[in-house]
């Protein structure tokens, strides 16, 4: 049966994951992210 | 077959015969039909269809709890990046209004001495590790040029010695970052730099003028024009609930003076927080004391609306500890002692030793696995947050004890982020 599931994004394993996506959204400490 | 706990689902806005499936642990995104929602209660779904749920993170196929008691450790042994922010001086050419650094700036800078640790330090912290970031911080970094040069050029001999990939970043106001300061730092390993304007140049000039009162914007236009096309740009923007609205007027103006999309690698706007007294400047109040503020719902989603909506870049939501928690982020200070946040410099009680000497125990004074209790675990946007900012919480209780709880900001706001997302993945426009 084909899929009926559209995916738009796999997602990332833990090693690509990083402190920088949100951790700035409450303060300013800004860091270049991604 | 049982759904993960941080698997979010959402109405998808542009078919309502679909949900848009959100996992929040690894970040990945589906939509699907109703009738796969129901096999998936009756486990009826295609071996396919099983197999793409289960990679996805929407099928949980073992002990969830114990995943991500774990979570951060995997991360952490995984990891194999050693991430250093060099606070080069807390001077700067700048007087921006809101500067967290606040009384915490002068005329201080990262001696030759400082220097010989900090080659030193990194040289003894390079096992196991195949990559090694500097971020150049300050103050304003580019007033260390002659520094930065030199320690950046010990440090790619090294790093070459020790094959292990460089990679130099500069956080910077803009107005120093000429072509001539980008040719000399990318054969050294320049990658990026995250530049500051923080909305339309009446707006930002006045939250960021020169010290001698002369607004910066248009100095900070012409060095992004200089240097687009030699090094990656990321623009961040610090907006208070008075001037958020404004800042898709400066969006525009980037656009009309063909700083377009294609020329910057991505676009982040951020609230300011309010530093504590002990720091900020004293005419500073309107920064926000948490996520959780109403207004921030609003302009949070809003600004990545506006940044999206004209093909920006800006960043997905992802899983995300605070760095705290990563065991291989330092932020080495002026002076040689390092933290865990640049949030925290100069704030001694936090400092975790020096750069000459050791890395002190600091999982109990920073409170590492706060989020580690019967009500965080329990929660589906525990990898979005894992306990908030603990920053942020100690500037606005006193202390990094307990966590800073972000459920009343996703709650209103992650459906519409993670729809943000989806509408750029699909390709779908706003």
């Amino acid at each position: 049966m084909k899929t009926r599931i559209v995916v738009l994004n796999k997602g990332v394993d833990k090693e690509t994951v990083t402190a920088e996506s949100l951790c700035c959204v409450g303060a300013y400490v800004t860091l270049l992210w991604g | 077959m049982k759904v993960s706990r941080y698997c979010l689902t959402f109405p998808y806005k542009a078919d309502s015969d679909l949900s848009l499936f959100f996992s929040s642990k690894k970040s990945s995104a589906l939509l699907v039909p109703a009738a796969v929602i129901d096999d998936i209660a009756r486990g009826a779904l295609s071996d396919e269809e099983s197999d793409t749920l289960k990679e996805l993170g929407i099928i949980a196929e073992h002990d969830e709890q114990a995943e991500l008691l774990g979570f951060i450790e995997d991360i952490n042994a995984l990891r194999k990046r050693l991430d250093l922010i060099v606070v080069m001086n807390l001077d700067c050419n700048l007087a921006c209004t809101y500067c967290y650094e606040g009384t915490r700036k002068g005329r201080l800078f990262l001696s030759a001495d400082t220097a010989d640790a900090l080659i030193a330090f990194i040289e003894n912290s390079l096992d196991g590790k195949e990559e090694l970031r500097i971020t150049f911080y300050g103050g304003e970094p580019l007033l260390s040029l002659e520094q930065i040069v030199s320690i950046a050029e010990r440090v790619k001999a090294l790093a070459r010695a020790r094959n292990v990939k460089f990679i130099l970043s500069l956080v910077t106001n803009g107005t120093l970052l000429t072509r001539s300061v980008v040719e000399k730092l990318k054969p050294l390993g320049l990658n990026s730099a995250k530049v500051t304007l923080d909305g339309p140049r009446e707006v930002h000039d006045a939250f960021r003028p020169f010290k001698s009162g002369r607004g910066s914007f248009d100095s900070i236009i012409r060095t992004i024009h200089e240097i687009c096309d030699l090094t990656n740009i990321q623009i961040g923007g610090n907006y208070t609930r008075d001037s958020y609205p404004g800042f898709p007027r400066l969006l525009d103006y980037l656009i009309e003076e063909g700083l377009t999309p294609d020329k910057i690698r991505a676009v982040k706007f951020d609230p300011v927080a309010q530093e504590s007294s002990e720091y900020a400047l004293p005419d500073f109040n309107d920064g926000c004391a948490s996520l959780n503020e109403p207004w921030l719902f609003e302009a949070s989603v809003f600004l990545r609306n506006e940044i999206m909506k004209r093909g920006y870049r800006t960043p997905r939501i992802m899983p995300s500890p605070c760095m705290i928690e990563l065991n291989s982020s330092f932020v080495v200070h002026y002076d040689g002692s390092l933290y865990k946040c640049p949030g925290l410099i100069g704030r001694r009680q936090y400092c975790v030793g020096h750069i000459a000497d050791k890395v002190e125990e600091y999982r109990q004074s920073h409170h590492l696995d706060n989020w580690k209790n019967e009500q965080c675990l329990a929660c589906a946007y525990l990898p979005l947050c894992f306990g908030g900012c603990r920053y942020m919480r100690l500037v606005r209780e006193g202390s990094m004890e307990g966590v800073e709880c972000r459920k009343p900001y996703f709650d209103a706001v992650l459906g519409e982020l993670v729809h943000q997302d989806a509408e750029r993945e699909s390709g779908a426009g706003t």
